[in-house]
C-alpha cells in the first residue's frame, strides 16, 4: 500500500505536476490580460450636455441653480458666498479632465473650475479660476477650503478675463495635482487625502451675486 | 387648206404669249419685289436690320396685306427703338385683324416709350381681359408696368395672373405685396389662406393699417413694411405717396430717400428736404448718416451717428450703425467695442449677440474672449435658432475644434436641414477634414437649395472630384 502511494505520488510528479504548473501559467497569463493597463490619453469619459438626462446634479434653489441648457451646464448664482456644484456620480482614480468654461454674465469676481475626486459636496479638490485672473488648487474638508498652491489665489495673464472661454485641465495623478489653463501649467502640488473619487464642476460667488458660468465639452482622459 | 394656212398665224398669236410665259417664268408680281422676298431670307440680310427693313416696307409698300411680314418688320423696328414704326406697323395689322396678346405687349410698350400713356393703358386693360392670356405674357405685363411705375396697373394684372395660377407661390407672393399698398384688408385674407408663413410677422401691423384712417400714417406702416421685406420699389411707392400726401412730413422724406437709395437711386434730395423740415428729427438725421457711409464719407457718417448716441445714449441701433461705419474705416477695434455695446444696452435681443458673434468671426477677432461667448449668451436666449447653432459652429471651426463644430453644425442641421448655409459650413468642414464624400453630400445640398451665387461659387470651390 505504501508502495503504491509512493508510485501513485511519483505518478503525480512526473504527469500531473507539469499540466498543474502549465495551467497555472495560462491563469497567470489570462489574469495579466484582465488587469491590463489603460494606456495613457485614453479618453475615460466626456460629456456634451446635449442628453439632459446623461446624470450630471442638478438644482434650482432661490434663484440659484445648475441646469442642462443650451448644449451645456449652466451655473446661475444668484447669491453672496456661495458655491454650486454638479457631478456625474461615477468614481475614478487617476485622470486629467479638460473641460470648457464660459464666463456668461456677471461679475469677474467669482470663481468656477473643476472638482476631482469628490467624496461627497464637503470633500474634494478644486481647481478654479476666477473672470478676473486669478487661479487656485483647493482642498476642501468637511467643508472648510484650503488652498494647496499658495496663501491665496494667484493672478496668472493665461486666464481669458471677463466674459470669455476659458479651456482648464485638472490632472489628479496618485498624489500630484497639476492645473493647467489654455494650455499653460499653472501650479503642481502633492496632496495624498483623496485617492478616487467622482468628477465634478463648480461655479461660485464671493460678495457679488449674479455669477453666470457656462460649460461644454468636459472629457476624462487616462493621465 | 387654204382656210387652214390662213389660220395658223392666228393659232401662233395665241400660243406665243404662252411659249413667252413659259419660257421666261413670268408671274403677276415685278422680278424686284420677288428678289426682295426671295433676299429677306437670307441669313446675311437678317443680320443688317437696316437693309431688311428697306426691303421688307418696299414690298409692304406693294403688298400691304402681308400681315406677318407686319409683325416682323413691327419687331425689328421694336429692337431698333424705332417705336413710331413699331406703332405704325402694328396699327396697320390692326386693319386687317385683330392683333395677339404678344404684338399688344410690344404695342403698349412702344406707346409707353412715345409717351402716349393713356394709348398704353388701354392697351393693358384689353391684355389683362384677354381670354387666350397665359401667365407668362402676364408675368412680362407685370414687370413692364412696374418698370413703368403703373402700380395700379400692376396689381390688376397680378390679380389676373392669380386668376390663372392660383396655387402659384409665386403669384401668391407677389398678390399680398400688392395688396399690401391697395387693398391691406385683402392681404390679411391672402396670408391667412395661402398660409405665407414669410409674411406673418408683419399681420399686427396690417392690422394696424386696416384699423386706420389716416392714410399717410397707413402708408408709412405699408412702406415700412416693405421696407423690412427688402421690398423697395414697393416702399417707393408707398413712401412717394406719403410725401405726395403730406409734404411737410419730415420723416416721410427720410423714408423716402433711403427706399430710393435701397433701389439704386439717389435719395439725396429727399434726405435733404427732411433734414431742412426738421434738423433734430433722429431718423432723419439716421439715414443721412446710411446715405454718407454709402457715399464713403465715414467721417460724416460717423459724426452724425455719435451725435444720435449723445442724443439717445441707450439706443442700441445706434450703436450698430456706428460698428458698421467703423468697420469700413477699417477700425474693428472701436466697432468691436461698438457692438459689445450693443450686447450691453439689449441684453435679451439675440440679434445683437448674433451679430456680435458673427463680426468676431468675420474679423478673426477676439473669437475666445468675444465670439464664443456672444454665441453662447445667443443660444442661451433661443436654443431652437439654427443661426445660433450655425454660429457657434462656424466659430469653432475656425478654432480648428471640429468635434464641436461638427456637433453645433449637426445641431443647425436638425433643425434647418435645408438651410444652404449650414450645408456650406457642414460640407466645408468635411472638407477640411479630407471627408470626401460627405463633404460633397453637403456641399451639392446647399448648392441646389440656394440661388444665391456667392454660396454657390463657394461651394464649388470646396466641392471634390467623386473618387
Amino acid at each position: 500500500m505504501l508502495k503504491l502511494s509512493l508510485f501513485m505520488r511519483k505518478i503525480f510528479l512526473i504527469f500531473l505536476l507539469p499540466i498543474f504548473l502549465v495551467d497555472c501559467t495560462v491563469i497567470e497569463g489570462l489574469q495579466s490580460k484582465n488587469i491590463e493597463e489603460i494606456p495613457s490619453g485614453a479618453v475615460l469619459y466626456d460629456e456634451t450636455f446635449t442628453d439632459p438626462e446623461s446624470g450630471w446634479r442638478t438644482s434650482n434653489n432661490n434663484g440659484s441653480y445648475v441646469i442642462y441648457q443650451a448644449e451645456g451646464l449652466h451655473f446661475f448664482v444668484d447669491q453672496s458666498n456661495l458655491d454650486l456644484w454638479s457631478s456625474p456620480g461615477l468614481k475614478f482614480q487617476d485622470v486629467r479632465i479638460e473641460a470648457e468654461a464660459i464666463k456668461i454674465d456677471g461679475p469677474d469676481n467669482n470663481t468656477f473650475g473643476i472638482l476631482c475626486r469628490l467624496q461627497d459636496e464637503k470633500n474634494f479638490y478644486a481647481f478654479v479660476i476666477s473672470s478676473d485672473g486669478y487661479a487656485g488648487i483647493y482642498k476642501v474638508v468637511d467643508g472648510a477650503y484650503s488652498l494647496l498652491n499658495h496663501q491665496s489665489m494667484e493672478f496668472t495673464s493665461a486666464i481669458r478675463q471677463g466674459e470669455a472661454i476659458n479651456y482648464l485641465s485638472a490632472t489628479c495623478e496618485g498624489d500630484q495635482l497639476g492645473f493647467t489653463v489654455n494650455g499653460e501649467m499653472l501650479f503642481e502640488v502633492k496632496d495624498e487625502q483623496f485617492l478616487s473619487g467622482d468628477i465634478g464642476l463648480m461655479a461660485g460667488s464671493f460678495d457679488d451675486p449674479q455669477v453666470n458660468i457656462f460649460f461644454d465639452n468636459i472629457t476624462v482622459f487616462k493621465p | 387648206m387654204k382656210k387652214q394656212a390662213d389660220q395658223l398665224p392666228l393659232v401662233l398669236l395665241i400660243i406665243l404669249p404662252l411659249v413667252i410665259v413659259f419660257a421666261l417664268d413670268l408671274t403677276p408680281y415685278s422680278t424686284s419685289i420677288i428678289s426682295l422676298w426671295k433676299s429677306l431670307n437670307t441669313s446675311a440680310l437678317n443680320d443688317d436690320k437696316e437693309t431688311w427693313l428697306r426691303s421688307a416696307n418696299t414690298i409692304l409698300s406693294y403688298q400691304p396685306w402681308q400681315v406677318e411680314l407686319w409683325n416682323q418688320v413691327a419687331q425689328k423696328e421694336f429692337e431698333l427703338e424705332n417705336h413710331a414704326e413699331v406703332i405704325r406697323s402694328y396699327n396697320t395689322i390692326l386693319e386687317y385683324q385683330p392683333l395677339t396678346v404678344e404684338q399688344s405687349i410690344f404695342l403698349s410698350q412702344s406707346y409707353l416709350a412715345t409717351g402716349k400713356l393713356e394709348k398704353s393703358d388701354e392697351l393693358w386693360d384689353k391684355i389683362i381681359d384677354a381670354p387666350d392670356v397665359r401667365p407668362e405674357q402676364l408675368k412680362h405685363l407685370f414687370q413692364i408696368q412696374q418698370s413703368a411705375g403703373d402700380w395700379l396697373g400692376a396689381y390688376r394684372t397680378i390679380y389676373r395672373w392669380h386668376q390663372l395660377e392660383p396655387d402659384q407661390a409665386e403669384v401668391q407672393r407677389r398678390l399680398v405685396l400688392a395688396q399690401i399698398l391697395f387693398e391691406p384688408e385683402k392681404a390679411v385674407e391672402s396670408i391667412n389662406t395661402f398660409r405665407l408663413s414669410e409674411f406673418k410677422p408683419i399681420l399686427v401691423e396690417l392690422d394696424t393699417i386696416v384699423s386706420s384712417d389716416n392714410p399717410t400714417y397707413q402708408l408709412v406702416i405699408a412702406g415700412n413694411i416693405y421696407s423690412r421685406l427688402g421690398e423697395w420699389e414697393y416702399a417707393v411707392q408707398a413712401f412717394s405717396k406719403v410725401v405726395e400726401l403730406d409734404p411737410n412730413y419730415a420723416e416721410g422724406w427720410a423714408f423716402y430717400g433711403n427706399a430710393l437709395m435701397n433701389t439704386g437711386e439717389n435719395g439725396f434730395f429727399a434726405l435733404d428736404k427732411a433734414i431742412n423740415l426738421s434738423p433734430t428729427s433722429k431718423i432723419s438725421k439716421a439715414y443721412l448718416a446710411s446715405y454718407w457711409r454709402d457715399q464713403n464719407d465715414l467721417a460724416k457718417s460717423i459724426d452724425i451717428y455719435k451725435d444720435l448716441i449723445h442724443e439717445e445714449e441707450n439706443q442700441p441701433v445706434w450703436y450698430q450703425e456706428l460698428g458698421k461705419t467703423y468697420i469700413l474705416n477699417g477700425d474693428t477695434e472701436k466697432a468691436l467695442t461698438a457692438f459689445q455695446k450693443t450686447t450691453e444696452l439689449a441684453p435679451t435681443n439675440i440679434y445683437y449677440w448674433l451679430y456680435l458673434a458673427k463680426f468676431s468671426g468675420d474679423f478673426r477677432l477676439e473669437i475666445q474672449t468675444v465670439g464664443m461667448p456672444a454665441a453662447r449668451q445667443a443660444m442661451l436666449i433661443d436654443d431652437e435658432n439654427w443661426e445660433v447653432f450655425d454660429v457657434l459652429g462656424w466659430l469653432y471651426l475656425l478654432e480648428k475644434d471640429y468635434t464641436s463644430a461638427e456637433r453645433f453644425f449637426s445641431n443647425a442641421f436638425g433643425i434647418a436641414p435645408e438651410n444652404p448655409m449650414v450645408n456650406l459650413h457642414l460640407g466645408q468642414l468635411y472638407s477640411l477634414q479630407n471627408r470626401d464624400d460627405l463633404a460633397n453630400y453637403y456641399l451639392e445640398r446647399c448648392i441646389n437649395h440656394t440661388d444665391d451665387l456667392e454660396l454657390i461659387e463657394l461651394a464649388n470651390k470646396f466641392l471634390r472630384p467623386s473618387k
